[in-house]
């Protein structure tokens, strides 16, 4: 008999919500965190919408001071230590061998595209040494790792849209194999213009192929996704070493797959437990991703389990958006509802699309991520 | 953790390094103690502060404008796929795990330049990869800086013994570039003249570049479709030294828990142990550090068990590094032969374990464990076996 994993602490730093509880009333009462693109001028490339947090700063969630941080590694830091705080959890802790698994697409885009431009403008011999260690896939599980003391088992996924959730995987895996009785894990992912400017090139963004910006997952006449940026990060542990310090436990963690397709990840998730309440849905507002999304979840729990998508509230996330859907089901079964979809028509028949004011009361949820770029699906199902 | 059940064995091995392309390329070079780091030929040399590298040669066949780390996959992967005789479904339905640092950075500068080239970032580099080998199934990228390549497998073995997967291609990957390079100067941990491991003169490591791809799966898979174990993936162990981003910890403590952590997954005491092919980057606290921590690990014992360090001869190819040398603790376990550690003729005090100076070894191998580290304070460590009847 393996140890079930529970999360005991959660943190989400989201464009409609800094805050776990901030995050669950805006996607309760439907408050967008999507607005005019700020950061940078993308009106070569015919786009004006993005869901950027706007006027972040990490100092409050900082425990050390820092002389420099990626908007990566930022975010990332906030939404860790709300979750560090919840959890009760006392860190750091070196010798206890507790670890950190993160999960991004695109990394620390902002350090790694300084470096590129001094490299370009200065020749490579002067390289700012200071830049490029901030500029690895893995930088922030290092920082990570060094602010809590958390020596034990590491992961560092970068596998497009499912990458936050293998890392929930990761630490879930090293709960129950008994490596590690506590884990900090989680997705981020920063905005900014060359990770944008490479997903209006896939053609991930709306409006691809005409029509008005926005973001409506499953809706008609979707047109492609609004590219949002965030972080949710948890504490998992072990139900024992959870019961053990008296933590609140938020959520068990019932099931857990990975995949290749939609179709492959609803069902091997549904073999390895029981039929869930909910489904927290990937689907983006692609028109092609989101009907063989919706297909998938049909065959697998058929048309009466209500089905939510926040990312037409938040945006696509890519490595932050399965934790954020994570940390949006939490919400969910802690406060007895399921955050409506954006408001309009459901064009996938038999999809029991969430609707604004349902009055549920959830004991289970199964939350998927994947999508943009990578070719790898991730599905949880949590429970209460 | 490790029973009849849940046996992951090594049924095909691909590699292209400095040493050229193949595994036999790679195991003769090794075997004979040949130095594949050369001059810098990829990059424009005199625009770099380190003109020499352990390059990877081009494989025939990838069409201009693919990016080397897509090229080096692609050769690495078709070898393993091939040697495991994987085709029709089992070979479409492989599960692909790839560790690296930088996926392909020469497409990701030219992203930042405005372009959007294919397999701009890590996880596209996968599924561009899995692609051209013909392979459908999931495609996850891990990156655990220079700790990659055993950090992927390891999570390839816990897809497998999870039943998430039935076989993995898994290993690791990295690529010379302009920014890569650039960057890997900058942090001034590079030799000018020599990756000496071990030795009293060591002042630094030099990076290279190549894939170095595992075909993995059950035991029962492969027994089922009657392919040939090469060997047994035992366990592996990821750590972190939470201490520093570049400089290691006082007393190698991340090194040693990332190795008790691996024999605890394998259910194997330190005395099962034979051979350690440890990270040894060359640089001077890696090699100290580390000879500490294995023995820390392994007691007094650890003055009787040959340790080698293969970045003398491959140079740190960072993401792949493990992952080739995971293959030749492969070829070590079946061959009962050890590659050297060469350029180690002046030993430093402070390292004072049997090397394996100069000159391959015969050895009966029955476990090996395979050493890493990287940037970020990050260690994975692989534990290998001999394939027992």
């Amino acid at each position: 008999m393996t140890p079930d994993a529970v999360i005991t602490g959660c943190g989400v730093a989201a464009p409609n919500g800094l805050g776990r509880e901030a995050f669950g009333a805006a996607l309760r009462s439907g408050r967008s965190g999507l607005g005019d693109l700020v950061s940078f001028d993308a009106s070569d490339l015919g786009r004006e919408r993005a869901g950027e947090i706007t006027s972040f700063d990490a100092t409050p969630w900082l425990r050390a001071p820092k002389n420099y941080l990626d908007r990566n590694s930022a975010l990332a830091f906030a939404a860790a230590e709300m979750a560090v705080r919840e959890s009760g959890i006392v860190w750091p802790c070196l010798d206890r061998g507790h670890g950190v698994s993160v999960g991004t697409m695109a990394g620390n885009m902002e350090s790694l595209s300084a470096f590129c431009a001094r490299v370009a403008e200065k020749g490579p011999k002067l390289a700012p040494p200071f830049l490029f260690p901030h500029a690895y896939y893995n930088t922030t599980a290092g920082l990570l790792s060094i602010e809590y003391g958390l020596s034990g088992p590491h992961g560092q996924f970068c596998s497009g849209g499912a990458a936050g959730l293998e890392a929930v995987l990761f630490a879930a895996e090293a709960v129950r194999r008994g490596r590690a009785e506590a884990m900090l894990a989680g997705g981020v992912e920063a905005f900014h213009e060359k990770t944008f400017r490479l997903a209006v090139a896939r053609g991930w963004v709306s409006p691809s192929g005409g029509g008005a910006e926005s973001c409506r997952p499953f809706g008609a006449g979707r047109n492609g996704t609004i590219v949002g940026e965030g972080a949710a990060f948890f504490v998992i542990e072990s139900e024992a070493a959870a019961r053990a310090r008296g933590a609140r436990v938020l959520a068990r963690i019932a099931a857990t797959a990975t995949a290749a397709t939609a179709g492959e990840v609803y069902a091997a998730v549904l073999r390895q437990g029981d039929a869930p309440e909910a489904v927290f849905a990937a689907a983006a507002g692609s028109r092609e991703a989101d009907a063989v999304e919706g297909e998938a979840i049909r065959a697998a729990v058929g048309a009466t389990t209500p089905v939510t998508a926040i990312k037409g509230w938040i945006g696509e996330t890519f490595g932050a958006s399965g934790p954020l859907a994570l940390a949006a089901a939490l919400a969910g079964l802690e406060g007895g509802f399921l955050p409506p979809c954006v408001p309009g028509e459901c064009a996938i028949e038999g999809l029991q699309l969430v609707k604004d004011g349902w009055s549920g009361n959830p004991n289970s949820a199964l939350v998927a991520a994947g999508g943009p770029g990578s070719g790898t699906w991730c599905a949880v199902i949590l429970r209460r | 953790m490790s029973n009849a059940n849940d046996r992951v064995v090594v049924t095909g091995m691909g590699a292209i390094c400095c040493l050229g392309q193949g595994v036999e390329a790679l195991w003769s070079g090794l075997v004979a103690g040949r130095c594949g780091i050369g001059p810098l030929r990829r990059l424009d040399a005199d625009r770099h502060r380190i003109r020499h590298a352990g390059e990877a040669p081009l494989p025939d066949g990838a069409g201009s404008g693919v990016d080397p780390a897509v090229q080096f996959l692609s050769a690495a992967g078709a070898e393993a796929l091939g040697q495991a005789a994987l085709d029709g479904d089992a070979r479409r339905r492989t599960v692909v795990v790839f560790g690296t640092n930088f996926g392909a950075m020469g497409a990701t500068e030219r992203l930042m330049r405005g372009e959007a080239p294919a397999a701009a970032l890590a996880g596209e580099v996968a599924r561009e990869a899995a692609q051209r080998l013909g392979l459908d199934a999931a495609q996850t990228t891990i990156s655990l800086s220079c700790a990659s390549g055993n950090a992927a497998i390891g999570w390839g073995m816990d897809l497998i013994r999870s039943g998430r997967a039935e076989r993995v291609l898994a290993g690791g990957y990295d690529a010379i570039s302009e920014v890569v390079w650039a960057g890997l100067c900058s942090l001034r941990a590079m030799s000018a003249t020599a990756l000496r491991p071990f030795d009293r003169r060591r002042d630094g490591t030099i990076f290279g570049e190549g894939a170095g791809l595992l075909l993995i799966e059950s035991a029962a898979a492969a027994r089922a479709r009657g392919a040939r174990p090469l060997a047994v993936v035992r366990g592996y162990g990821t750590s972190s030294n939470a201490f520093h981003m570049t400089h290691p910890d006082a007393h190698g403590e991340g090194m040693v828990a990332a190795m008790r952590a691996a024999l605890r997954d394998a259910a194997l005491p330190p005395e099962a142990v034979d051979h350690v092919n440890a990270h040894a980057t060359g640089t001077p606290p890696n090699d100290r550090l580390e000879t500490a921590a294995i023995k820390a690990v392994f007691g007094a014992r650890a003055a009787r068990i040959p340790v080698n360090g293969l970045k003398s001869m491959l140079g740190h190819a960072m993401g792949a590094a493990s992952a080739l040398e995971a293959i030749a603790c492969v070829m070590t376990l079946r061959e009962g032969l050890i590659p050297p550690t060469i350029a180690l003729t002046d030993p430093d005090p402070d390292c004072d374990l049997d090397y394996v100076p100069l000159r391959a070894r015969r050895a009966a191998v029955r476990v090996a464990l395979n050493n890493a580290a990287g940037f970020g304070g990050c260690n994975s460590t692989l534990v290998l076996a001999r394939e027992e009847g």
